[in-house]
């Protein structure tokens, strides 16, 4: 129990450091991500230990997809330019994630693959 | 009033149990909660802001679960070390392709300049897309919609097209489904695999700065 407050104070702290950033400094990216760094950049110097954040985080994690559905229940309120403009919406999203997935996926795998050998050929060497 | 918080509850996780029986790419919770939620709203004459106002506590939670995505990230930093020029190649490209791609698809399908910077933005996390949108001039609330369009895509489509595909590494397979579809992306990808969850919640944040950091200088260049 202690372990879960500890890592919610945690993550909710740099949230609301993220939120001060971006209110002093107008800068246009969300707080979330600036809280996120900021946790990351935490973690990676040994300020804070990976356990003291893992069972909150972990448990965030599990449920996140459930945090999406109040927001995408929004479309309701926009079935009118969903018809209007429906195949530049759904061609431009869709069409464009799709060409994307294909080519940046098999870069990935190409490079992934290639960059894992050649770590392997090294430690061999 | 949290009706409507219940309501969601309880569909969403009666969702997430049967997709958990059947495996199925279209038995998505989310697509089901949404598609179970909106009529049976309609049916009743709930206006979304309503339904909107009685969930706060679980859109609330949105951001903080951003923030704890740095803790996967955390956990594989000795891959990142290793990672670093698949990483930073992939997600710089992937950004740029995402944009230009997506703009131009709307513009040729006779998007106007204010749709086509609303579509910019589609395969970043929302509250950054939402940002990027208004500063191009488009509008935020229909960016919303294609950036859940975005993630649906590869919630759904992701897996199945990976293994199509033939993308295997959970490197590259993680970084895709974050460069395509963000946070959606990466609540599936870190339910399949914790590694993969990891390298596409790198490719979520990666991603969101490049975009929110080239799309003002990229889109004037779209519409030309």
């Amino acid at each position: 129990m202690f372990t879960y407050i500890r890592s919610f104070l945690l993550i909710f702290l740099c949230l609301y450091i993220g939120k001060g950033i971006v209110w002093i400094t107008h800068i246009p990216i969300s707080a979330s991500i600036i809280g996120m760094l900021l946790l990351f950049i935490l973690l990676a110097l040994h300020l804070i230990p990976g356990a003291w954040i893992k069972d909150g985080s972990e448990l965030f994690i599990k449920h996140m997809t459930l945090f999406f559905v109040p927001v995408s229940v929004g479309l309701m309120d926009h079935f009118d330019i969903l018809q209007t403009q429906a195949a530049s919406l759904l061609v431009g999203t869709l069409g464009s994630s799709l060409i994307v997935f294909v080519v940046i996926g098999k870069l990935n795998q190409i490079l992934a693959t290639h960059y894992e050998k050649k770590q392997k050929d090294k430690e061999l060497l | 009033m949290m009706l409507w918080m219940f309501a969601t509850l309880i569909i969403f996780y009666s969702a997430r149990f049967f997709s958990s029986k059947f495996k199925n790419p279209i038995n998505n919770p989310l697509l089901v909660s949404i598609c179970v939620l909106i009529p049976v709203l309609m049916v009743l004459h709930i206006p979304y802001s309503t339904y909107f106002h009685d969930n706060f506590i679980l859109n609330y939670l949105l951001e903080p679960s951003v923030v704890a995505l740095a803790y996967p990230l955390y956990a594989q930093l000795h891959q990142i070390r290793q990672h670093w020029r698949v990483i930073m190649f992939g997600c710089l490209l992937g950004s740029i392709m995402s944009m230009v791609t997506g703009t131009l698809i709307a513009l040729f399908f006779g998007a106007t300049p204010e749709l086509a910077a609303t579509i910019l933005p589609k395969s970043i996390t929302t509250p950054l897309a939402m940002a990027v949108s208004h500063e191009l001039g488009g509008e935020p609330s229909i960016t919303a919609i294609v950036v859940v369009l975005a993630g649906l895509f590869g919630a759904i489509g992701g897996m199945p097209l990976a293994k199509l595909l033939r993308i295997t590494h959970p490197t590259a397979k993680g970084l895709t489904m974050g460069t395509t579809s963000h946070a959606l992306g990466t609540a599936a990808a870190a339910e399949n695999d914790f590694q993969e969850g990891a390298f596409s919640s790198l490719a979520l944040v990666i991603c969101g700065i490049i975009t929110s950091i080239l799309a003002p200088f990229l889109y004037p260049l779209l519409l030309l």
